[in-house]
């Protein structure tokens, strides 16, 4: 019996490693994902950038400002996607400002995230159309419903 | 022995400003200028429990502090519940001396400490909009705020070391525009009051005015908002943060949240003009490096 005991002590060692092994990995692959939605969140940024160039008439014009709608557009599904258990700042505090509150409240916070789909939807055929007028009072209320309205409640605040 | 010398005339003379009363004429207050600088001040995200579909301006809200939780009180005209049994004097002593009526110390949390550089007129003005709100018979949730800090007779030598009041003089060195932008930043809209660090007894430590406060309200941080072109705002334009306060949109288009987010619901209600003035006002500031 004793022969075995070192045997089922380098197993249980092993099996330790390897289960603090994948905890690690995936902290590490939901860091990868928090990083990634950070990414993501400044390009939107971008393009908003992109956007009021042109509708401010700062420099931009109409085909940069609906290629951005669009690229806005297609962010959101990876955005949408990265709301994943365990990407919280409670999960991964100094590394994400996405508050818990956003998984007990999935509700609130997809409705919140629709506004700004929506409003995106209906930016994109005010760009395409050169109406900037339009364009102008469709950011300023998902700026301030979605946008806002999201980093109140459910962002920490980073600096 | 001078220690206790010192004391005692401290204590003379806390007694002394306690005993003075208000000798003022009541003031005959505009409503809509009241809603306007009510808005300015951002008086509803204190007093409304919005997080808990709170009745507006009944109370609630809980602001976390590193001296405990305080919760707004119901300042809807309730005559119970609320402020509907104050006089427009015991209104304006609050807001100029921190005062309630019954000589309550108010605790500093409520910002009389910027709100007494109002001018008597624009706390008029508050009180006759105050008035017109639904009463909203709700009552207040005591306090959670652990000793001494939750003692009100130790805020007679709070008030005697921290406290300067007002009106804020204005500065003839400066232009009328700059002025406004003082008057509202630091009258009206506190915004010293997240945005400046505070020292162990929880007053602002005016040095470093705007300089950012780590442990800002709900354990949030207050970011820097002086010129300094690394830790402030000094790459800003005035145009810049005057968007900021019409939209919450940062020049780099992410958007403020947070305590911030909150603000911006009450700064998107100013004229441009006013909006302006702040923007005039914070950019004069001292660079200060830091936080």
């Amino acid at each position: 019996m004793r022969k075995h005991l070192p045997v089922l002590g380098a197993a249980a060692a092993i099996v330790t490693l390897l289960a603090v092994g994948a905890a690690a990995s995936f902290a590490a692959d939901n860091e990868t994902i928090v990083r990634d939605r950070q990414a993501a969140m400044r390009q939107r940024g971008t393009d908003l950038r992109a956007i009021n160039a042109y509708i401010d008439d700062k420099g931009g014009d109409q085909a940069s400002a609906v290629a951005a709608a669009k690229d806005m557009i297609a962010l959101e599904q990876k955005i949408d996607a990265s709301w994943l258990p365990g990407t919280s700042s409670t999960d991964l505090p100094g590394k994400s400002n996405a508050k818990p509150e956003i998984w007990t409240e999935m509700d609130k916070f997809k409705a919140l995230g629709d506004i700004l789909k929506s409003g995106q939807e209906k930016l994109l055929a005010a760009l395409e159309k050169g109406d900037k007028t339009g364009a102008k009072a469709i950011i300023a209320d998902f700026g301030r419903n979605s946008c806002g309205g999201c980093h109140t409640a459910y962002r920490v605040k980073a600096s | 022995m001078a220690r206790s010398r010192a004391v005692i005339s401290l204590a003379a003379l806390a007694l002394l400003a306690i005993v003075a009363a208000p000798t003022r004429a009541a003031l005959e207050g505009n409503p809509e200028r009241g809603a306007y600088l009510f808005t300015a001040a951002d008086c509803v995200s204190c007093h409304t429990d919005v997080k808990n579909k709170g009745q507006p301006l009944a109370g609630g809200r809980a602001l976390t502090t590193p001296f405990g939780t305080f919760y707004g009180p119901n300042i809807t005209p309730d005559p119970t519940y609320g402020i509907g049994g104050w006089s427009e004097a015991e209104f304006h002593r609050a807001l100029r001396e921190g005062i309630g009526p019954g000589r309550t110390h108010l605790f500093p949390v409520f910002p009389f400490t910027s709100f007494t550089g109002m001018t008597d007129q624009d706390i008029a003005d508050i009180y006759a909009y105050l008035r017109t709100r639904p009463a909203v018979a709700q009552p207040n949730k005591p306090h959670d705020v652990s000793a001494p800090f939750g003692w009100r007779f130790t805020l007679v030598f709070w008030r005697l070391l921290f406290f300067e009041e007002g009106p804020l003089a204005p500065d003839p060195a400066h232009d009328a525009v700059w002025n406004r932008g003082n008057y509202l930043a630091n009258a009206v809209a506190h915004c010293g009051e997240c945005h400046t660090p505070r020292n162990f007894l929880g007053a602002m430590r005016t040095s470093r005015a705007y300089a950012g406060n780590p442990d800002g309200p709900d354990g949030q941080k207050a970011p820097n908002i002086t010129p300094d072109p690394e830790k402030g705002i000094g790459k800003w334009s005035a145009e810049d943060i005057v968007t900021l306060l019409a939209t919450g949109q940062k020049p780099d288009f992410d958007y403020v949240g947070s305590g911030m987010g909150e603000v911006i619901e009450g700064t998107r209600g100013l004229t441009d003009a006013d909006r302006h003035a702040i923007a005039v006002y914070l950019k004069s500031l001292r660079p200060i490096p830091g936080s």
